[in-house]
């Protein structure tokens, strides 16, 4: 029997509801769950995104979570670059199925990242207890190391990785290594650890040589190492 | 009946709008499932054979695409549900499945759930990861590995004001790899040594919620444990160079062992008129590491034979807390304040003893302290004026103290020379943001955001940034449209030299139209512009060369797909998606007129246009309301215009699959 009477009809239509009214709705019941501590700071509640945004409680088409459709067309459904960058070359693998975007991301809002400055990025989930998510995944990164790379662990991996997707091998922010390493050592400034500049090349490193223009291939431990303050070893 | 059953098969093709063949979205029997006893099952099972034919740079191939030859099952789907939510051992069991049998990226989702008694969790998964090249990729390393996922998580009393939790989590990863050491021979060749990748992580969690008095608790607790066995060998199997004796004779071995044990405590309070939350995080990060090098041969130096020996350990402490309070005034108004405290300290020593043909060289210790202090304040309003109006606005400071010792002694006992470095900055940032709502399908989105650093880590760091966004959506059932763009600006040159500016602008648009059930479309476009000026300084040929460079990426991305339902019995989806980097427009990678070595290898590295292409086509036919015959193909087609450093890696692959889906 069809009661005929649509939304309008209902007491509590999530419809009808302000963004605003849904959250207050929903947490009534799920705000006491650790994973929507941050759910009124969030960049999803900034932008209007409501739990009805992504959640059909009637026609959920997902086993868990009642999602409104599989995670990844939700989330493309606005982030549309985001998207492509799935699609180029080189990528985490979202769109075969081996990862999701929440395996990164706390859609209900992150604590403040504990890298960079701590203001972006702002819906990043920490992993490992307060550390960078990438590091869940890529553990031979995380270290400690005697010689830890700062930028590494101080800025983030985003500093020469793309997360999402690139076109350049590796998620790099560059195609050519030389040209990504070199960017920031020019000893030029008061930049680095030390405020005198990041280390620049020495002479011995004729850059017209094309074995020195992979820096990698000699300073193979350049997330951190700890036998060479060089990361040759 | 038949036409909603095949409604929502035309939608799961409607949400599979992505670039990947196989497994096929649309599954075996009825959606509904069967009723069993107490009990309510679905599944569908999809088994066929997967072939792909490469042609061009197969490692590139595997390295961004991967799939291969081979029977699969491709994708599997199992529920079992109590029907009055009262099962006698379970209430609901969920096992999903994806790529089993060989495929590069494998996984496994299982959920076994009692109603207010347990709830287990289980998610497995396999990547399969390839790297080609050494040297011509940029520097980059092979790697032909394997990293298996797994995570266990069980609730007892899931919906109880007292829960308690416990998980497992493994990491793996295995196989072969080249791995490039700093041992060079007299002319300064380097040595591709084979290398076993063996690394191992496990995590334990115990953990507990308590709801009391209108706060919730929460507790965990975890131990993690790391080790890298990994192990260098190998023969150097270069050409000689005229004149020169090689490096004959490479091992290594560098075991790399620890924990992070670790806390975490959270309380939350939600009321009608304020709402906070308290985090605090701790974890103690440990390694203990030796390696022990031996090389035979002639080195660039000139020694014969040499050993290396060192020894050490590292710990990272790390604190952080977070305290968020929220106050809602009024139904409109909302104030959220969060302040963050994040403190990481490396310390460590590593010991490095050298012998050169049996002769000991002598011992150094070193001795390293990384202290990251960061402390931020944020706060955010958020005021609906009208119900199709509303702005936002934050502030967010952030202060960070860096602290750095690099101690250094030789011999060990001769007493450390210390060098200490401290480094302190803050950032100033502001976001403004406006909403509008002029009918309920239609939002218009206005955002900025300027922040100010006063002295960042690095030439590239943000320093003096604007970003201006803008957004628009209209959403209806059927119609869903967007556009997007933002603008990310960021100047950090306090100097020429090391002059950078970063200048980004993304343009997206997007639409999605299902105007009948066997049918739907859905295109996107993204145009990502990016060009960055930064200051380079290096040695060419003993003259030291000081100059601004530029790089310029303009991607063109594009993406289509269509879903058509024929004869309510068939499922035929279509769809094409395009990378292309148009890079500055150039048609050669040294720009013409340029004679000059340095300025021609800098010209070369400017830009790096190349295309990267995947249309696809995939059939499903239903047989039988429990049987399905699918088949799909896809084309990959990828082209370097200029290749890297004057390497091309193209490629271009015929994929597909044929399989059946059935449900029993």
């Amino acid at each position: 029997m069809n009661a005929g009477g649509g939304a309008d009809t209902i007491p509590n239509a999530f419809s009808l509801m302000s963004p605003k009214q849904v959250i207050e709705n929903c947490l009534s019941c799920h705000a006491n769950d650790f994973s929507k501590a941050n759910i009124r700071r969030s960049e999803h509640t900034l932008n209007d995104v409501a739990c009805t945004s992504c959640h059909s409680i009637h026609h959920a088409v997902t086993p868990t979570h009642l999602l409104a459709k599989k995670q990844s067309e939700l989330c493309y459904g606005c982030h549309t670059g985001v998207r492509a960058q799935f699609e180029m070359p080189s990528k985490h693998r979202v769109n075969e199925g081996f990862m999701q975007c929440t395996d990164c991301h706390n859609p209900h809002g992150a604590f403040a990242a504990t890298w960079r400055m701590a203001d972006r990025p702002r819906i990043v989930e920490q992993a490992l207890g307060n550390e960078e998510p990438c590091l869940k995944c890529h553990m031979d990164k995380r270290g400690p190391f005697v010689y830890e790379h700062p930028p590494v662990r101080i800025e983030g991996c985003e500093t020469c990785h793309f997360p999402h997707g690139s076109t350049n091998t590796r998620l790099l922010r560059r195609p050519v290594v030389f040209t990504l390493c070199l960017q920031c050592h020019n000893g030029a400034g008061t930049f680095g650890t030390r405020n005198n500049g990041e280390t620049a090349l020495s002479r011995t490193h004729n850059l017209l040589d094309p074995k020195y223009q992979n820096c990698t291939t000699c300073h193979v431990r350049v997330h951190g190492s700890n036998s060479d303050g060089f990361f040759l070893r | 009946m038949r036409k909603q059953f095949l409604s929502i098969l035309a939608l799961a093709g409607a949400l599979s709008a992505q670039q990947v063949v196989a497994p096929t979205p649309e599954q075996a029997g009825a959606s509904g499932g069967e009723d069993v006893g107490n009990y309510n099952v679905t599944n569908s099972f999809e088994t066929g054979y997967r072939f792909a034919e490469i042609g061009g740079d197969v490692g590139k191939y595997r390295s961004d695409v991967n799939f291969g030859n081979g029977i699969r099952l491709l994708g599997s789907s199992f529920s079992v549900n109590s029907k009055d939510g009262h099962g006698h051992w379970f209430d609901e069991i969920l096992l999903n499945t994806q790529g089993l049998g060989n495929d590069p990226y494998q996984s496994a989702t299982l959920r076994i759930e009692k109603n207010q008694l347990y709830r287990y969790d289980m998610t497995w998964r396999l990547d399969e990861f390839y790297n080609p090249g050494l040297a011509i990729s940029g520097g980059l390393h092979q790697i032909d590995t394997r990293r298996r996922l797994q995570d266990h998580d069980l609730t007892l009393l899931p919906q109880s004001k007292f829960k308690f939790r416990a998980g497992y989590s493994r990491n793996n990863q295995t196989g072969p790899a080249l791995s490039s050491v700093q041992e060079f021979n007299s002319v300064g060749n380097q040595f591709p040594v084979f290398m076993d990748v063996r690394r191992e992580w496990n995590e334990y969690r115990l953990g507990a919620d308590v709801e009391l008095a209108g706060f919730k608790f929460t507790i965990l607790r975890r131990w993690d444990f790391y080790k890298d066995d990994s192990l260098d060998n190998g023969v150097s199997t270069l050409p000689p160079s005229p004149g020169t004796t090689l490096l004959q004779q490479f091992a290594r071995s560098e075991p790399y062992h620890g924990s992070n044990p670790g806390w975490l405590g959270d309380l939350v309070s939600t009321h009608k008129h304020w709402a906070l939350n308290a985090r605090m995080t701790y974890t103690g990060g440990r390694r203990d590491f030796a390696l022990d090098e031996s090389a035979l041969g002639v080195g660039l130096l000139g020694a014969a034979s040499r050993q290396i020996l060192v020894s050490g350990n590292a710990d990272r402490p790390i604190l952080a807390g977070d305290f968020n309070i929220s106050v809602f005034p009024t139904d409109r108004l909302t104030f959220v304040n969060n302040t963050s405290v994040h403190n990481a300290r490396t310390v460590g020593d590593s010991t490095y003893t050298e012998f050169d043909n049996s002769t000991g060289l002598g011992t150094n210790l070193n001795f390293r302290y990384l202290g990251v202090r960061t402390i931020a304040n944020a706060t955010d309003v958020n005021y609906r004026l009208t119900n199709w109006l509303g702005v936002y606005a934050g502030y967010h400071y952030s202060d960070r103290l860096i602290t750095t010792i690099e101690g250094f002694a030789s011999p060990p006992d001769s007493g450390l020379d210390n060098f200490d470095y401290l480094r302190n900055n803050h950032m100033n940032t502001g976001t403004l943001g406006v909403r509008l709502r002029p009918a309920k399908p239609l939002t218009f989105n206005l955002e900025g955001e300027i922040g100010r650093d006063n002295q960042p880590l690095t030439p590239i760091s943000e320093r003096n940034y604007h970003t201006v966004g803008g957004r628009v959506d209209y959403r209806t059932r059927k119609v869903q449209l967007s556009g997007q763009y933002r603008e990310v600006y960021n100047v950090n040159a306090p100097l020429s030299l090391s002059e950078f500016s970063s200048h980004s602008r993304n343009y997206t648009g997007n639409a999605s139209w299902s105007p009948k059930d066997w049918f739907s479309l859905d295109a996107s476009y993204m145009k990502m512009h990016l060009d960055t000026v930064s200051g380079l300084v290096f040695f060419a040929a003993n003259q030291l060369v000081q100059t601004p460079t530029i790089y310029i990426s303009n991607i063109h991305a594009a993406n289509l797909g269509a879903h058509f339902g024929i004869n309510k019995r068939t499922d035929l989806y279509v769809g094409y998606s395009i990378t292309r980097d148009t890079g500055d427009g150039r048609s050669t990678a040294i720009l013409p007129g340029i004679t000059d070595p340095v300025q021609g290898l800098l010209s070369s590295v400017e830009t790096f246009p190349l295309s990267f292409q995947a249309p696809l086509a995939r059939l499903s036919l239903r047989l039988s309301p429990k049987l399905r015959w699918n088949a799909g193909y896809e084309f990959y087609d990828y082209r370097e215009d200029f290749g890297l450093l004057g390497r091309l890696q193209n490629y271009h692959a015929h994929t597909g699959y044929s399989s059946v889906s059935w449900s029993f």
